[in-house]
């Protein structure tokens, strides 16, 4: 089954999200306040999607971003990277995000 | 509020990031070429000009800055995508090819290049150069040696290969 990571600011709007990602793939779920993402790097490496809540856009989310960027770099674009929010962030902020090579997904 | 609409667009939306990935690791970026002084019957015939070459991503298209030389080398290996070709065969190809002999010719003037086997090395250095500005400009995070791939044989001979798709576009 394809690997996933969720990594959320544990807000529960997420719990929903995190009910349907599960029936597609083998989830996991991190909070990525808990300064945890540098722990979490092995986990980002090894799944195949990883999906991040930016709703808030502050410097633990780019950090967020940012590792599995290099991720990304280094193992020929895996994992494949979808951004959510519950948060409308205009399109500047999408169109950033698309450029990323990231896919962009509203919750609300 | 969480609507089923909204979790079933998160899901579809997962589903298209792992198959737009999928899709670049197997078969590679995707490359327009376009060639003018194109004439009506028949495409990539000769006297047409390789005019530029662009990265395509999503609704991007971003010029290879690349020389004539580069651009005929680039073309060649596009058009034999398939094969891994060395350098001697790159050049015997472009030199006995219709399509480069009369390159430009229909505009007028004759745009040909002559590339010897030793430089095959340095387009190929030169191509990867602009192929890695083009990646990184559209944040597609791929390395350049991945796309234009050197494969060793049991000899000393190194093959060149293309691996992306490739369309052609003609203006007139």
């Amino acid at each position: 089954m394809r690997r996933a990571i969720f990594l959320n600011r544990g807000e529960i709007w997420t719990t929903n999200i995190e009910r349907a990602l599960s029936k597609h793939f083998a989830l996991v779920t991190h909070n990525y306040r808990n300064n945890l993402i540098q722990q979490v790097i092995d986990e980002i490496r090894a799944a195949d999607l990883a999906i991040v809540d930016v709703s808030i856009d502050d410097q633990q989310m780019r950090e967020v971003l940012e590792v599995i960027r290099r991720a990304k770099m280094q193992q020929h674009l895996k994992p494949a990277l979808l951004c959510i929010s519950r948060v409308n962030r205009g399109p500047h902020f999408q169109y950033q995000i698309e450029r990323m090579g990231a896919r962009f997904a509203y919750g609300q | 509020m969480l609507t089923d609409n909204n979790i079933a667009n998160v899901i579809a939306q997962a589903e298209l990031a792992l198959l737009e990935i999928r899709e670049l690791a197997n078969n590679g970026p995707r490359f327009r070429i376009v060639h003018r002084f194109h004439r009506v019957g028949a495409d990539c015939l000769p006297g047409e000009e390789v005019l530029a070459i662009f990265l395509l991503d999503k609704a991007q298209e971003i010029p290879l800055l690349l020389s004539l030389s580069s651009r005929l080398v680039f073309n060649y290996l596009a058009e034999w995508r398939w094969v891994p070709q060395g350098a001697t065969q790159i050049v015997t190809g472009i030199h006995v090819s219709p399509f480069y002999v009369r390159h430009g010719l229909n505009g007028g003037k004759l745009r040909r290049r002559k590339i010897s086997r030793y430089c095959v090395k340095e387009y190929i250095k030169r191509i990867r150069r602009a192929l890695g500005i083009a990646l990184a400009s559209a944040n597609l995070l791929i390395d350049p040696t991945r796309v234009l791939t050197s494969e060793s044989t049991t000899g000393n001979e190194v093959l060149y290969r293309l691996r992306a798709k490739v369309e052609w576009v003609h203006l007139d």
